[in-house]
Formats: C-alpha cells, sequence, structure tokens
C-alpha cells in the first residue's frame, strides 16, 4: 500500500497559548473580579434573575465563511508542499459543501507575522469567521512534520491545534486528515476526507464492455487500477479496515458463473469467497467485517445468505421465491435490509440479522433497491425507478421520511461517506444505436441533496464504494 | 457560486444601513445615559418588549447564525447565550451559559460555539433593538434553537 | 471435449436430414464454414461421443453450431419488461430447441439470461438468473437432461443491441441458449 499508517498527531495543550489570552477572557476575569467587589447587588443582574429571553429558531446553513492561509515552510521544498497541503485542504473543505474558503486575495494579514498570531480584526474585517494556519517542516530523513492551528475569528481562541510527523510523501494524508479534523471541530461531525472509492472503470461499446476496478483518494487523486480488465468485475465494497475490498467477477468468462470474490489491497491477492453451487452476487462485509453478506441465486431463486469469514461457515437468511438481494447490515449489526420483488415490484425490506421478522419499509410508487444502510444509523439510502427515471433517495429505517436527493435517466448504487452525511452514486447517460454517448460518471451529493458534483475520473465510472475512515 | 455567495454578501451589506438609521443612535446615547436612566428605567417597566420587537432581533441573526451541520437531527441542542448590550446594540459581553455540556459534549460544543459566533458577528452588530427600552435588553438571554430548522419530518 | 463436438456436428446433420424444412440449406452452410471437422466427424458417430483414439485436434466448431442453432431454430427467447414467464413463441421455440438436444444427446449448453438497462445491477442479476433457469426448466420438462443444461446470468452486463431504446431494450431482455 502506498499510504503510511505512521502518521502521529500530537494536540497542543492551550498552556502554549496563555500569554495571548483573548479579550473575551480578559472580559469574563474583569467580570468575576467585579463581582467580587460588588457581590450580591451585581449577582442581581446574573442570568438567574428574570431577564429578557428571545428565543431564535432561524439561522443559515451557507457555506461557512473560512480564511485557509498557506502553510508556511523554512525551506523552498517546504513552501511548496505547505502551498500544495493549503490548497489540497481547502478544496476538501470547500467540496463538502458547508465552508467557503475566502480568496488569499483578500487576506489582510499575511505572511510570517501570522506565525506569531493572528490579527483578529484584519480577518474580521473579511468574515472570515475561522482561520485556518499551519506550518510545514522538511526533516532531513525525508519525514515531514507539520502543524495547524484552527482559529474562532469572533470569539479570538484557537479551536484546535494539531502536529503530524510522517514521511514527505504522505502531505496529501496530512492535508485529508487536517480537513478532517477541521471539519470535525466546526460541525460535529466526524469528517470524511481521509478516504477512499473503489470503483469500477469502464470503456467500451455497452455490448462490449471493459470494467475493471480502480481506486483513489476520495479527491480523485492517487488513481490506480487494481485489476486488468480480463475479466468483469461489478459492485466493490470495502471491508471496515479499508483494506479488503468484496466484489464481483466473471473470472473464468462466459462459461462459468459470477462470483463473489475478496481482494486484499496490501497483498494483492484476491481469494473467491466459498463454494456455492450458485452465482453469488451482492456482496457488503458487516460492520465489524467478520461477515460478508450476499445473495446466492441457484434454480432461478436468489437468497441472501451469511457467510462467517473465520469459520467460512454459511447461514441462509431468506427463505422466499422473490428474488431477494442488496443486503446491507444496520451499523449495530442488529438488522439486514435488502430489496425484494416477493410482493411483485422490488420493494426495501428490513429483517433482523438472522434473518427473523421480514417487514417492508418502503412505502412509495416506483420500484426500489440496492438499499444501504448509513453508517450513522439514522437514514437507509436507496435507488429508486419510477415514470422512467432514477432516482437516489434516503428514508428512515422504519420507512418514513422518505426524500429524493438525485434524479437522472440511469443512475444508481449510493454508497455512504463514514461521517453518514455525504453520499456516492454513479449516474449513466443514453446511447445511441452505434454505442455513442451512455457516458456513466461518479458523483457526489449531500444528505441534504445540496451540492451535487461529479468526481473526475480517468475513464467512465460506476458502483462507487466509499471506504472508512483510513486506519 | 462564488458570484452568488458574493452577491449575498452585497445584499447584505446594502440591507443593513437601513435599520440602523432607524432604529439607533448610539451616539446620543453616550453622553445622557447615566442621566437618563432612572427615567427610563420607569418608561421600560411600562413598555414590555414587543412580539415584533423580539422578532426583529431573531430575524437579525438569521443572517449571522450559520448553524452547524451536526445540527440537523439533533433533538435538544437548545443553546443560551447570556448577553450584556451597550446602549448603542453592541455587544458587551456573551456567554455560553451550560458550560458544563460545553465540556461534555463536543457536539453540543460545536451548536454552543456557532450561537456565541452569530452574537459577536460583526454583521448582527448593533442589535436592533428600542433604544428606548434599553433598561429591559441590556441583559438578556438569546435561546439559540435549531430544532425548527431542521424538521425531521416524522 | 472434442469428441463430444465432433459427434454432435454429425448430429446436425442426421437432424438436417430428418428435417423436411427448407433449414437444409442452412445446415450445409455451417458445415462449409468448419470444414476440416466434417471427415473426423463422421468417424466420431459410431461411438456416440465414446470414440477417442484417433481424433485430430482442429478447431472447435462451436461458432458453427451456435451459428447453425441460432439461424434455424433460434438460440434466443424474448421476455416482457420484468417478467421470467415463458410466451407461447418462446415455448414454440424452445420446444424446437428441444428436439435438437433429443437428436444430440451429446450436446451440452448454457442458458445466458439477459436483462435490459432499465433496472439496477444486482437485481438484474438475480432476474437474469431467473430468466436463464425458467428456460432451462422448460427444456427439462420437455425431457432434457438437467445435468446438459447450465446457466448463467449477465445482468444487464452483456447487451446484445445496442441503443437506448425500448427496440433494444426488448430484444436484449433474453435467454440465449449457448452450445458447448
Amino acid at each position: 500500500m502506498t499510504h503510511d499508517k505512521n502518521i502521529t498527531m500530537k494536540r497542543f495543550g492551550m498552556t502554549w497559548y496563555r500569554h495571548s489570552r483573548t479579550g473575551m477572557q480578559r472580559l469574563t476575569r474583569r467580570l468575576i473580579f467585579a463581582l467580587a467587589v460588588a457581590g450580591i447587588v451585581v449577582l442581581q443582574t446574573l442570568p438567574a434573575a428574570a431577564e429578557l429571553v428571545i428565543d431564535i429558531t432561524r439561522g443559515n446553513v451557507d457555506p461557512f465563511p473560512i480564511a485557509i492561509t498557506t502553510f508556511l515552510g523554512a525551506t523552498s521544498k517546504g513552501t511548496q508542499i505547505g502551498k500544495d497541503i493549503s490548497a489540497v485542504l481547502s478544496a476538501d473543505l470547500e467540496h463538502s459543501g458547508l465552508f467557503r474558503p475566502i480568496p488569499h486575495k483578500a487576506f489582510i494579514q499575511t505572511g510570517a507575522s501570522l506565525a506569531v498570531r493572528p490579527r483578529f480584526g484584519d480577518w474580521r474585517i473579511i468574515n472570515a469567521q475561522a482561520l485556518v494556519q499551519g506550518r510545514v517542516e522538511v526533516q532531513g530523513n525525508g519525514k515531514l512534520r507539520v502543524e495547524f492551528r484552527l482559529w474562532d475569528v469572533f470569539a479570538e481562541q484557537q479551536m484546535a491545534g494539531q502536529a503530524f510527523s510522517t514521511k514527505v510523501k504522505n502531505w496529501r494524508r496530512v492535508a485529508h486528515i487536517t480537513a478532517d479534523a477541521i471539519y470535525k471541530r466546526m460541525t460535529g461531525e466526524d469528517g470524511y476526507f481521509d478516504t477512499r472509492l473503489v470503483y469500477v472503470s469502464e470503456s467500451g461499446l455497452p455490448t462490449n464492455r471493459i470494467k475493471r476496478l480502480a481506486i483513489m483518494d476520495q479527491d480523485a487523486a492517487n488513481h490506480r487500477f487494481l485489476t486488468d480488465g480480463k475479466y468483469r468485475v461489478l459492485t466493490p465494497r470495502f471491508s471496515p479496515t479499508a483494506q479488503e475490498i468484496t466484489y464481483l467477477s466473471f473470472i473464468g468468462g462466459r462459461r462459468s458463473k459470477p462470483r463473489v470474490y475478496i481482494f486484499n489491497l496490501d497483498t494483492g491477492r484476491q481469494e473467491i469467497l466459498g463454494d456455492f453451487p450458485g452465482m453469488t452476487y451482492a456482496p457488503r462485509f458487516s460492520p465489524d467485517g467478520d461477515k460478508v453478506v450476499m445473495s446466492m441465486a441457484k434454480g432461478g431463486n436468489s437468497e441472501i445468505y451469511v457467510m462467517n469469514l473465520g469459520t467460512r461457515t454459511v447461514q441462509r437468511l431468506t427463505n422466499n421465491p422473490g428474488i431477494d438481494t442488496s443486503p446491507s447490515y444496520s451499523p449495530d449489526s442488529k438488522r439486514i435490509v435488502f430489496n425484494s420483488d416477493r410482493g411483485g415490484k422490488t420493494q426495501i425490506y428490513v429483517m433482523d440479522a438472522d434473518g427473523d421478522n421480514i417487514r417492508r419499509i418502503s412505502r412509495g410508487k416506483g420500484r426500489y433497491s440496492t438499499p444501504v444502510w448509513s453508517p450513522r444509523g439514522d437514514y437507509i439510502a436507496f435507488t429508486k425507478q419510477h415514470s422512467k427515471e432514477f432516482f437516489i433517495g434516503v428514508m428512515y429505517p422504519d420507512g418514513t421520511g422518505e426524500r429524493q436527493l438525485a434524479r437522472g435517466w440511469m443512475i444508481e448504487g449510493p454508497t455512504w461517506a463514514p461521517n453518514g452525511r455525504v453520499l456516492s452514486f454513479y449516474k449513466q447517460g443514453k446511447h445511441d444505436k452505434k454505442g455513442r454517448g451512455g457516458e456513466s460518471r461518479l458523483h457526489m451529493i449531500d444528505l441534504t441533496g445540496d451540492n451535487e458534483r461529479e468526481i473526475v475520473t480517468p475513464l467512465d465510472g460506476s458502483d462507487p464504494a466509499w471506504s472508512p475512515l483510513l486506519p | 457560486m462564488t458570484s452568488v455567495l458574493k452577491t449575498v454578501e452585497k445584499l447584505k451589506q446594502k440591507v443593513r444601513p437601513k435599520p440602523e438609521k432607524k432604529e439607533e443612535k448610539p451616539k446620543k446615547y453616550k453622553v445622557p445615559a447615566k442621566l437618563k436612566q432612572s427615567a427610563q428605567q420607569n418608561v421600560a417597566e411600562s413598555m414590555p418588549m414587543t412580539i415584533s420587537e423580539l422578532d426583529a432581533v431573531a430575524r437579525q441573526f438569521r443572517k449571522c447564525w450559520n448553524v452547524p451541520a451536526g445540527a440537523r437531527d439533533a433533538e435538544d441542542l437548545l443553546v443560551e447565550i447570556f448577553v450584556r448590550a451597550n446602549p448603542d446594540g453592541t455587544i458587551r459581553q456573551a456567554k455560553i451559559l451550560n458550560q458544563g455540556r460545553m465540556r461534555s459534549d463536543p457536539f453540543y460544543r460545536t451548536a454552543a460555539e456557532s450561537a456565541l459566533r452569530a452574537v459577536l458577528n460583526p454583521i448582527c452588530s448593533p442589535l436592533k433593538l428600542p433604544p428606548k427600552k434599553y433598561e429591559r435588553w441590556k441583559v438578556m438571554k438569546l435561546n439559540f434553537d435549531p430544532r425548527a430548522m431542521f424538521g425531521r419530518g416524522r | 471435449m472434442y469428441v463430444r463436438v465432433l459427434s454432435l456436428f454429425a448430429a446436425i446433420l442426421l437432424v438436417a436430414a430428418c428435417q423436411t424444412t427448407p433449414t437444409t440449406t442452412a445446415v450445409s452452410g455451417g458445415e462449409g464454414s468448419v470444414p476440416a471437422t466434417g471427415g473426423e466427424g463422421a468417424r466420431g458417430i459410431g461411438g456416440s461421443g465414446g470414440a477417442l483414439g484417433d481424433v485430430v485436434s482442429t478447431p472447435i466448431p462451436h461458432a458453427a453450431l451456435q451459428q447453425w442453432l441460432s439461424t434455424n431454430i433460434g438460440d434466443r427467447v424474448n421476455f416482457a419488461l420484468d417478467k421470467y414467464s415463458i410466451s407461447q413463441a418462446a415455448a414454440t421455440r424452445l420446444e424446437r430447441q428441444s428436439v435438437w438436444l433429443k437428436d444430440n444427446p451429446a450436446v451440452s449448453i448454457t442458458i445466458e439470461g439477459n436483462c435490459d438497462e432499465r433496472g439496477t445491477r444486482e437485481y438484474n442479476l438475480g432476474l437474469g438468473d431467473r430468466r436463464a433457469n425458467a428456460v432451462k426448466n422448460y427444456l427439462v420438462a420437455l425431457g432434457i437432461d438437467a445435468s446438459r443444461i447450465n446457466t448463467i446470468s449477465f445482468g444487464k452486463e452483456s447487451p446484445m443491441i445496442l441503443g437506448s431504446n425500448e427496440d433494444a431494450w426488448a430484444q436484449n431482455r433474453n435467454a440465449q441458449t449457448i452450445v458447448y
């Protein structure tokens, strides 16, 4: 693997900044002093007294204006890396749709003076609500030390500060980890920038499509192919450690049934999963990574099975003449959501992890399929087909609260970012009698349905699957 | 995208001066504040804040309060900010009241900080409060409650 | 393997001989495309898949057999949207396929199930499997030994006809009988 797990982190103690007490803190100190002097008289005006209360129930969800300064380096190499880290970090935050990095040309305070202390007034003028500054040090042994600080410009307080040590080549990961730290501190949500996408890279005519497994960082950097395209591959999904991928392959060509495989990213080895009498497909890891749940088709009937990867034992979970497929575990592993056409058109069902207690949860018009449980457990994403269009939507696990996030002539296959706030899927266009058109592209979208954008891949792409945060 | 945002900013800047002219006379206040205080107190006591006056402040915060994404599905993220205001409607002191939860709940901390930033945001300064009723609002509690913004639809 | 192929090629000739339909000409066309195996095949007949010794390695005439099946009987049956039931037209074709299979006991087949592009990938894999098995079951019901019939689903991955239109979709919802 190209990435290095040995990135160390440490938090700066606030003691480093004792000299730089903020105006706010000073004010509080003065107040305490005043309280001590004035005693009870002053206390009467404190919140305990009956004071005016104003309820504010409306704010905005506009992107948060943030100033991301160029990380400073002492050497020319350090300066370049600092520049690059700032750019990657800035792009991450901007792509999330929750932040609006302020253009550097608007900055009043620049350069080395930042390292001493931000002049908050200068940042307030340009309406930067938060400020990011950092420093890069390229050490002799090919090591890199990067530190960053996140400031609340209005409160004049440091909100976060961390230092990372790693190999120089890991600078992009440092940028993503920094973006995750800032995202988490500012939004209260875990980040999703230090992640990857595995997907199916496509080329050629629809009648003879070449499909290869490919992997890349969440921001499309570090792209590489995992298979050579000799055999068609479909529906890759990450293990919870991000080290393994389970997927479907037509290894053996036209004469052998497609089957579920596991690909180990560390060793590059792939292995067939189990010895089933029929086609296995639609695999997905359990949240603990100990099991793979999938469909097995035999005699025209698809049922859902779970395989324990340790013991290789297999248990059948469904028993119905309908096609039961696309299973996905709830994050607590207690339930499984899947789609089935047992009632006619394909709909979404939830069952207990042992196959009991099956109930239908999709209620709207149309056909529902490929349900995927959010890693946070609060939503189930799905593909819906209705009125000659396809939709990506979400609903609560009890089937209520259905919302459409994206629509298109052909879109399918939602996958969740590990924080459960962003989804990826793919969109495909129509092709004509000569096979022209039919472009297939990966997209990302917020859970709100806002901020949809394409992930640019070298060739066409489909079946994206998001990794967890990298270990 | 950027151009839209720029337009929004411009709009904000254009909108801002209007109410300032209407409601706020900070310089006049500075001198007679002490002198008039007792008389004002009487007036204030007889004239409670009206709903529209409170609404004006609540509305004012719409553009200053960047509600964190994490608040979307939170059931209980009511943030109470204790505020002391100057007679000109600027903020003298603002403080998050539930400090204990600030330390224990990072999710709440994020919400609380966003509320505090709204209060400290220069765009929302001064607050559009009736100068005559200063005694009523010189100390107040601002309750920031994101729940209504993200109705869960159940 | 070769023996099986050779004997079944000979069997085609027998079938063709029995038939009074114009398809006979097509058979000779099929034969013509694999001239090298004609003589070898004739020697293999007697064993009906048993004789081994004197087989000469030559290209497998699968393509020719497939071509013959495709031209004279039809190697493909179509399905309605989201359906896997055997239509009247499909039934007629499968009956003819079954006769041919009975006359050529050495032939094994794979039924490939296909779907149009208007469905999700995983569901279509299940649906393709269902279509392939619907055809298999029909042939088994007509007396073909199940062990001779393999099935595979390509879902929506192997459309036969290009184009995102109703015509192409109707043709791409099929199960194809592949000789091997």
